[in-house]
């Protein structure tokens, strides 16, 4: 999947499905969507909080999963390092930490993007990527958030980085049950 | 050269993959960084002040076990105010002992009372003291309100006493104010009774009555009760109606008094007593 997204193909994709205002206008919903998850996710994502380890979805990583797959490695991944920077300055909690999950995870993402067919944002597929993603960027976030609180490997898993992924990929079903002006049905 | 170029372009997503995570962690491992915290600092200002505003919405998903934590504590917490007002209690109680103790020179030994009969006409209460705590027979027993009784009978661990609310049971009394003598007896119905008053004798309804030192068997001093009817019992006595100083009703605990009658003083009296009887 990785190896259609070299800069050629991408640049004739471009020329050949997209004038370059188009590109822009969806760059910019691209930003203004994540900026807004980034806020919501920062500010009220509290309200969504569940168990006693105040487990909650990660709205931001859908975002990435979603940019990754659509637009590719590089794309997902400096995505997820800008979102991962503006959440750990407005966070208050480790500088880098967040733009190193969500950055490991946007490439992981970037290995379901298919320029020629985008199958994995299909529907209920997508949630396959967000689970991928939301996992890797768990499993590094939550494994060094919580270094010195004395918890093992298998109970940061079962405790922190399961639910929250599950929370999260839960969350996600919200997109595959929206519908979307043209969308291709590829299963 | 090119063949370089072309290496870095066909790698160029790990490279800035790890460009990205080398910065990441250069940030990571600044946190201490002056510089940095101070830009921290004024962020975390910054969107504070948002916070702040939204954090007045309530968490739907959190209310309930929110509400449970609430309970929870609140239970613990009325425990722990019923435990205060116990050791309240038990130490408002403990210093009337140590007022008692002072009051009466005697050592006492603190009762619970594990049975009580107060509807009969020999109504007694079982303690939960014996001879192993030092209690003896014809003890006094008291409360720091005043007189309750004596004790009957004894075995290690438990004890029992006449109450004042028994017909088998007389206390040699006086009234504090008047110093007249009586002997307070139960009626055997409800009433606690002094007869053989004289009719001139000077006791008026609201008297305190204490016991007296005429008795070998109680300190003198110990408050019995207050006199609620002064009347007439026939021309020559008056008849005194007493409400004890103790409330029978709701007695728990107990004092058992150190204090045995002195035995010099009871053997002559019970000898001169022989004497005098043909």
């Amino acid at each position: 999947m990785r190896k259609d997204r070299t800069w050629k193909s991408f640049t004739i994709n471009k020329k050949l499905h997209k004038p370059d205002n188009c590109l822009i206008v969806s760059y910019i919903k691209y930003i203004v969507i994540l900026v807004l998850l980034i806020f919501i996710q920062d500010q009220l994502i509290w309200l969504m909080s569940i168990s006693k380890y105040q487990i909650t979805p990660d709205i931001v990583i859908i975002m990435i999963a979603f940019i990754a797959v659509k637009e590719g490695q590089i794309f997902g991944t400096v995505t997820g390092f800008v979102a991962g920077m503006l959440l750990d300055i407005m966070g208050g909690s480790f500088l880098g930490l967040s733009a190193l999950s969500y950055s490991i995870a946007g490439f992981a993402g970037g290995y379901f993007s298919n320029k020629e067919n985008d199958k994995f944002l299909v529907k209920f597929n997508f949630l396959i990527v967000v689970f991928v993603c939301a996992f890797v960027s768990n499993m590094i976030y939550f494994n060094i958030f919580l270094q010195g609180a004395f918890l093992s490997f298998f109970d940061i898993l079962l405790k922190y980085v399961l639910p929250s992924t599950t929370y999260t990929t839960i969350i996600s079903v919200v997109y595959a049950i929206i519908p979307r002006r043209g969308e291709k049905k590829v299963y | 050269m090119r063949k370089v170029g072309e290496l870095v372009i066909s790698i160029k997503e790990y490279l800035i993959l790890t460009l990205l995570v080398v910065i990441s962690l250069i940030f990571l491992f600044s946190n201490d960084n002056t510089q940095i915290r101070f830009f921290r600092a004024v962020a975390i200002g910054f969107f504070g002040t948002i916070q702040s505003g939204v954090s007045a919405i309530p968490n739907v998903f959190e209310l309930e076990s929110e509400n449970q934590f609430l309970r929870e504590k609140n239970i613990k917490l009325a425990n722990e105010v019923a435990t205060l007002k116990e050791a309240r209690l038990e130490n408002i109680r403990l210093t009337k002992l140590l007022e008692l103790k002072e009051l009466t020179g005697a050592d006492v030994v603190s009762a619970s009372i594990v049975n009580k009969s107060v509807v009969k006409r020999r109504n007694t209460i079982t303690l939960n003291v014996g001879e192993n705590d030092g209690v003896k027979l014809n003890m006094p027993v008291i409360t720091d309100d005043g007189l309750v009784g004596k004790i009957v009978a004894t075995s290690d661990g438990y004890s029992i006493a006449q109450i004042l609310y028994n017909n088998d049971l007389r206390v040699t009394i006086k009234a504090q104010r008047s110093r007249v003598d009586g002997i307070l007896t139960y009626d055997g119905v409800e009433n606690l009774i002094v007869t053989n008053v004289p009719k001139s004798a000077d006791v008026n309804a609201g008297d305190l009555i204490v016991t007296s030192e005429y008795s070998n068997t109680f300190p003198a001093g110990i408050p019995v009760g207050i006199v609620r009817e002064a009347g007439n019992l026939d021309n020559l006595f008056k008849k005194l109606l007493i409400s004890p100083s103790v409330d029978f009703a709701i007695l728990e605990e107990v004092f058992v008094l150190k204090y045995l009658p002195n035995e010099e003083r009871q053997n002559l009296e019970e000898l001169y007593n022989k004497q005098e009887t043909p």
